[in-house]
């Protein structure tokens, strides 16, 4: 049983159907539409990040399901995942969008971590320098949020 | 290139902590809008100095505090923060408040007691300009009319974030007399899930117990601890009301405060209670206490009065004679002979067998459990000091849940002379991920442990002049255990040092064991290859003696990200611990070293993210502090702060 996806630059994608139903808006569509040979369209991926996608699903394809909200967040980033993600900072984000778009939370989760990862122990300036952000605070404002965050420096 | 998407900075706030949230909200304007106020969800403070920094603030407006928790801060202060109107709390945690004084008026005898407006609090209150208390405040032009208010209290505080709060963590020593129990019982927020009362040293008996769930129906969490808890069930058959109930029953009917709306009907408790939510069951239930009085009481109760609530129960925790320091000079037992903890647990199995993932026992006889049957889903099991079963028979009782076993936390009452029996039954834990061993108890037996014999063979003297040495790299072939024991490198060539077989099957049979603690020296020598699990994470080490065969035993695990040692003890003059190819997230150390300091060298310049030093013990133990030392990224400034610790001083404000 495979489903014909299309994504936004009209490539035709066929999958195996468990391999789409990781994604639970396309889940819920099969539920929907029934058996139907149409492809789904899928406005918001490009076909490079949805071939990302369906890789991903792919080899994640037996994973346990886990609700426990700890255990999501706390689980680290595997190898694989690891090396999944090693791209250019616009595909990471676009697979995390399509990972939203899509909702297929383990991926959101990966992604999310991996920019997490790349915040985590940076100064404002570093995080600055990493995403190609312009910092449009005045120094009044700089120095408003250093005097909030006085107390939890001080002990 | 593009930018970040503003939806996806929301995203990933949860996996970053406050530090990085406050670098974060320096970013840019827009950035700011998203992290500012995650800030102030989150409110943790530890100190009166914070608090008054944090005080500050609290006379502008500031985004809404979600959670707030407060330790080591006087309790007018904490409910001064409390009563704030930009807190709409959903957890609140006061731990070891600083007042005792105080904090006995914190929960008066009476909803409206004016003993409470006398304590300080007022003025305090007074200057957050607050008005949200739910008496209708005049404007503040006399402190003197301000005294005859009532101020805010526990109850008080309840009573305001009442719909919002869900979670709630009170532990702090105040003579809690039976009535304030019972008053502070009633007064619980209805909507909470999780609850812990911690150091009640009111005696507690089953009717609180049963008050509690009338009061807090949904439930989820609950955690208890004091002095003496006495499960007799005759206090909630008895036509009498329990101890206390006409006296506060009075005191809120005359008042119509708030508290007694939640005071539940007596009825007959006989019958068990109704159909009950899912969502609303009980999921994990703890309870440590000086005196526990009657367990078979307990079970008795949960599976005939209450079956609906406990019948999801994944986690149970039951344990005597605990730490609350305090707690145990009014108790008179015998801890081996006392019937009353020699339960039989087939209440308990019927009741919650089916869903019970986790069990933890302190200090019990667990004869009992042993013949009834396991829960089938167990995956964490902590058995510690439980007198009447040796680590190898509990071992294979363990053995029996193998196939669902992941946490293992066995500390035994005793020295065990041959700890290969135990590890040849964990050989077919195969799912175990953590474990917790600790076969030997008493720190006098340190003279008589092997590894600091062998230390003494292979090392001879100290280096007497220690500050030297800390400057100078160390060459000295630490790894010198090899002559009689397995060593470090074994994987490599295990011919040479010819592991003996009990522990040759923890290198390639476990491969999901990640963590191992380790406490009270227990001999390096039987545990050998224990450390040399490949996939080893984490590391921690209570009460055992460090040496370089540690340390070079530590060094040979490649995957090892957190290393903790807690009260441990050098036996070298200077130990270094170098790891050159780790990637170290995590380094505790508490209460290290008597006398003796450690070095790390570390390799990996950024690799160590922070270091959390913790001071030796205080005196007074009631709180220990927690010290913080944010990122010395560079080995000198990793060295001068050990060194610090070393130099035993109390008083240390290294950054």
């Amino acid at each position: 049983m495979s489903v014909r996806l299309l994504s936004s630059d009209s490539e035709d994608f066929t999958v195996a159907k468990e391999v789409a139903e990781r994604s639970m808006l396309i889940k819920n569509m099969l539920e929907d539409v029934g058996d139907n040979d149409n492809p789904i369209p899928l406005p918001n991926v490009t076909a490079k990040i949805l071939r990302k996608v369906i890789e991903w699903c792919e080899h994640h394809l037996g994973d346990p399901v886990t609700n426990d909200e700890n255990e999501r967040r706390n689980t680290e980033i595997d190898e694989w995942d690891q090396k999944f993600m090693e791209v250019d900072q616009e595909t990471l984000f676009d697979i995390i969008l399509a990972a939203n778009y899509l909702d297929i939370k383990p991926l959101l989760d990966v992604g999310c971590k991996t920019v997490a990862n790349m915040i985590k122990g940076k100064t404002a300036e570093e995080i600055r320098k990493i995403f190609n952000i312009v910092n449009d605070l005045t120094p009044e404002e700089e120095a408003q949020i250093r005097k909030e965050n006085e107390w939890a420096e001080d002990r | 290139m593009e930018h970040l998407p503003i939806e996806l900075v929301c995203s990933i706030d949860q996996y970053l902590d406050r530090s990085d949230r406050y670098q974060c909200s320096q970013v840019c304007r827009q950035w700011c809008q998203v992290f500012r106020p995650l800030l102030y969800q989150d409110i943790h403070m530890v100190s009166s100095k914070q608090y008054e920094q944090f005080h500050k603030l609290l006379n502008r407006t500031v985004p809404r505090i979600r959670h707030l928790s407060f330790k080591n801060l006087l309790l007018p202060h904490t409910l001064s923060v409390i009563h704030h109107p930009s807190t709409q709390l959903e957890s609140l945690s006061i731990v070891n408040s600083m007042d005792s004084v105080f904090g006995a008026y914190a929960i008066p005898l009476q909803p409206n007691d004016d003993l409470a407006s006398r304590m300080p609090v007022t003025s305090l209150f007074a200057n957050t300009g607050s008005s949200l208390h739910h008496h209708q405040r005049p404007a503040l032009s006399s402190p003197s009319a301000m005294t005859r208010r009532p101020g805010p209290t526990i109850l008080t505080a309840m009573a305001l974030h009442r719909h919002s709060l869900r979670k709630l963590t009170l532990s702090y020593s105040i003579t809690l007399l039976d009535i304030r129990l019972l008053n502070l019982v009633k007064s619980l927020p209805p909507c909470l899930t999780e609850l812990a009362l911690h150091q009640i040293t009111a005696p507690m008996t089953m009717s609180h117990l049963d008050l509690l769930y009338d009061t807090c129906p949904h439930l989820n969490k609950l955690s208890l601890q004091g002095h003496h808890f006495s499960m007799s069930l005759a206090s909630l058959d008895s036509t009498d009301p329990p101890p206390g109930v006409w006296l506060s029953g009075a005191a809120s009917s005359s008042s119509g405060a708030a508290a007694s709306a939640t005071a539940p009907k007596k009825s007959d408790r006989r019958r068990p209670d109704g159909p009950v939510a899912v969502r609303d069951k009980l999921l994990s239930l703890d309870l440590d206490f000086g005196l526990l009085d009657g367990l078979d009481a307990l079970f008795q109760y949960m599976a005939t009065y209450r079956p609906n609530r406990h019948d999801h129960l994944q986690h149970l925790g039951l344990a005597v004679g605990i730490s609350t320091a305090s707690g145990l000079e009014h108790c008179h037992f015998d801890p081996l002979y006392s019937d009353d903890r020699r339960p039989t647990y087939e209440a308990l199995a019927n009741v919650c067998g089916q869903h019970l993932t986790s069990l933890r026992m302190k200090n019990l006889l667990l004869t009992g459990l042993l013949s009834t049957p396991r829960p089938p889903r167990l995956r964490d099991i902590t058995i510690d000091m439980c007198f009447d079963i040796s680590p190898p028979v509990m071992v294979q009782w363990v053995a029996s849940v193998v196939n669902t076993i992941e946490h293992l936390t066995l500390v035994s009452s005793g020295q065990v002379y041959d700890p290969a029996i135990v590890y040849s039954q964990l050989l077919r834990c195969h799912r175990l991920k953590h474990l917790d061993l600790s076969l030997a108890y008493e720190l006098d037996h340190w003279l008589a442990l092997p590894e600091l014999l062998l230390a003494r063979e292979a090392h001879g003297q100290e280096d007497p002049d220690a500050a030297s040495d800390l400057l100078t790299p160390m060459d000295d072939g630490s790894p010198t255990w090899a002559t009689d024991a397995p060593v470090n490198d074994g994987l490599d060539d295990p011919k040479k040092h010819e592991p003996q077989p009990t522990w040759t099957w923890l290198l390639d049979s476990l491969p999901s064991l990640t963590s191992i603690t380790l406490r009270y020296s227990s001999s390096l020598l039987y545990h050998g290859q224990l450390w040399l699990t490949r996939h080893l994470r984490s590391l921690r080490l209570h009460m055992v003696l460090l040496d370089r065969s540690w340390m070079s035993v530590i060094a040979s695990l490649p995957h090892v990200k957190e290393l903790e040692f807690q009260h441990c003890v050098c036996i070298h003059s200077s130990i270094s611990l170098d790891l050159p190819d780790h990637h170290l997230d995590r380094i505790h150390i508490q209460s290290q070293v008597m006398g003796r300091y450690t070095r790390f060298n570390q390799g990996a310049d950024d690799a160590l993210s922070h270091i959390l030093l913790h001071q030796p013990p205080a005196a007074s133990r009631s709180f220990a502090l927690d010290l913080t030392v944010d990122v010395p990224k560079t080995f000198e400034i990793t060295c001068r702060s050990l060194r610090l610790l070393q130099a035993g001083s109390k008083r240390w404000f290294c950054h």
